[in-house]
């Protein structure tokens, strides 16, 4: 009996050691980029610089409220996992991103791995870009590669243990990320209303903070884009889709459309908080069309409950 | 039978606890639904008008008319005990509310300022002159809440 025991724990402790072991392993593996593509073909930082806005990566990137520089980082994100300070994505070669090869840089966008081969935590909304075009990726490392050089150092994350445990996120990805391809077009629907899923599924990343997370982080499928009570800073965040989605549902398109060029709703009311943030850095920016196109998805969710 | 005495009064209590829940809402978040509802009316109501003006100026005025009979209303839909981090009340309704009543007057007047001007434009079939008036009727709306209301929650 005892020597069951012992084997038992000798076991225990072989096992615990492994998936230790196997958690702090770095990643490694490069990404197989298709041949022909890259950052430095012509065009892309302009491509890059429309798609930096329709992914609102400023917002995030900018500690606008203390003075901080354009993509250097350094806001604060409360969660309720602990603060994330968001990193320097300026082209600086020691604190920014500067020294990041293409594939490093796509590797981190879609599979959420840094370029030591540290995992990222899901603050960074790699669920949603794992369904950006590679293209479109190297494009938004173009147009960031243009913009000044900071030396910023990114100040490390003040969360609760043990999400503070960066490696236990190679484990959450197990659970809750797999790096699926995009969802083909679907012929029957317009172009601009797979435009529009484009839009909002992987550059915008709307789910990220339209959708509520389980305890563990992640968003819950089953109610995807159906609002989060807990949203970042502390805003409750409405429901684009479902039950909850009652008052969006009853905008127009074209409201929709309005609303992300100006932040003014139908109600005479205007956008705050995070949105108000999205829209100046962000969808302001944006073509009539891909408004367009993001408000005749979106009206699709509502209309077609449970699609 | 025993059993179904028992489910009786599981459901008896529960009953109970459903009706004793739906008594808990407040006086004080009464009055906070109720200013709610009467925002979202008064929001309804000058788009309603918007959408009118220049297409149907009487329905329009009435429209606004309507909303600013609700703007008139706000500061007495305030009273006290209702302010975010008072017991028993979810709003998003700042305490400075209350402590710089003067400066909240001040913008609830100016709302009903905005909709005198932009109905007075209408009367006046100034299609141009009442898109303007409309653009200061929604400036005036972001100006209160921008100082006097938090966060969403």
């Amino acid at each position: 009996m005892i020597a069951v025991l012992r084997w038992l724990l000798v076991g225990g402790i072989v096992v615990a050691g492994g998936v230790l072991a196997w958690l702090a392993w770095p990643a490694t593996g490069d990404l197989d980029l298709p041949a022909g593509i890259s950052s430095a073909n012509p065009g892309m930082a302009d491509r890059g610089a429309y798609l930096v806005r329709a992914a609102a990566c400023l917002p995030c990137h900018w500690d606008k409220k203390n003075g901080g520089q354009r993509f250097a980082g350094g806001r604060e994100l409360k969660t309720p996992f602990g603060i994330f300070y968001t990193p320097n994505i300026t082209p600086d070669g020691e604190t920014g991103i500067g020294k990041w090869s293409d594939a490093e840089f796509v590797r981190a966008l879609t599979h959420g791995i840094g370029r030591s081969g540290e995992q990222l935590y899901p603050t960074f909304p790699y669920t949603s870009y794992r369904y950006l075009k590679f293209e479109d990726a190297l494009a938004i490392k173009a147009y960031l590669s243009t913009q000044n050089a900071v030396h910023h150092p990114n100040r490390p994350h003040a969360l609760r243990f043990p999400y503070s445990w960066r490696a236990l996120v190679k484990g959450w990805k197990l659970f809750y990320f797999n790096r699926a391809q995009a969802p083909a077009d679907e012929p029957r629907r317009g172009a601009s209303w797979n435009r529009g899923r484009y839009l909002v599924t992987a550059v915008g990343h709307c789910a990220e903070c339209h959708s509520p997370r389980d305890a563990q982080g992640a968003l819950l499928a089953d109610a995807w884009l159906q609002g989060n009570a807990k949203g970042p800073d502390g805003w409750k965040v409405p429901a684009l889709a479902g039950p909850g989605a009652k008052e969006f549902a009853g905008w127009t398109g074209g409201q929709i459309a309005k609303y992300l060029k100006s932040g003014e709703e139908p109600n005479f009311d205007s956008a705050e908080g995070p949105m108000a943030e999205v829209i100046a850095e962000g969808t302001k920016y944006l073509s009539d069309e891909d408004r367009l196109a993001i408000a005749e998805y979106l009206k699709s969710l509502s209309t077609t409950p449970g699609s | 039978m025993r059993r179904t005495g028992g489910l009786a009064i599981l459901g008896a209590v529960l009953l109970a606890a459903g009706v004793a829940t739906g008594d808990t809402v407040s006086e004080a978040q009464k009055s906070v639904d109720q200013r709610v509802a009467a925002m979202k009316e008064m929001g309804g109501k000058i788009n309603e008008a918007f959408q009118l003006s220049g297409a149907n100026t009487a329905d329009a005025r009435t429209k606004l008319a309507a909303a600013l009979a609700i703007a008139q209303s706000i500061p007495s839909r305030f009273p006290a005990g209702t302010a975010d981090g008072d017991a028993g009340v979810t709003t998003r309704a700042l305490p400075k509310i209350w402590s710089d009543h003067a400066g909240f007057q001040k913008a609830a007047d100016g709302l009903a300022a905005a909709l005198k001007a932009a109905d007075a434009k209408l009367a006046a079939n100034d299609s141009a002159g009442a898109d303007a008036a409309f653009t200061d009727v929604r400036k005036a709306c972001a100006t209160c809440h921008e100082s006097y209301r938090g966060k969403a929650k």
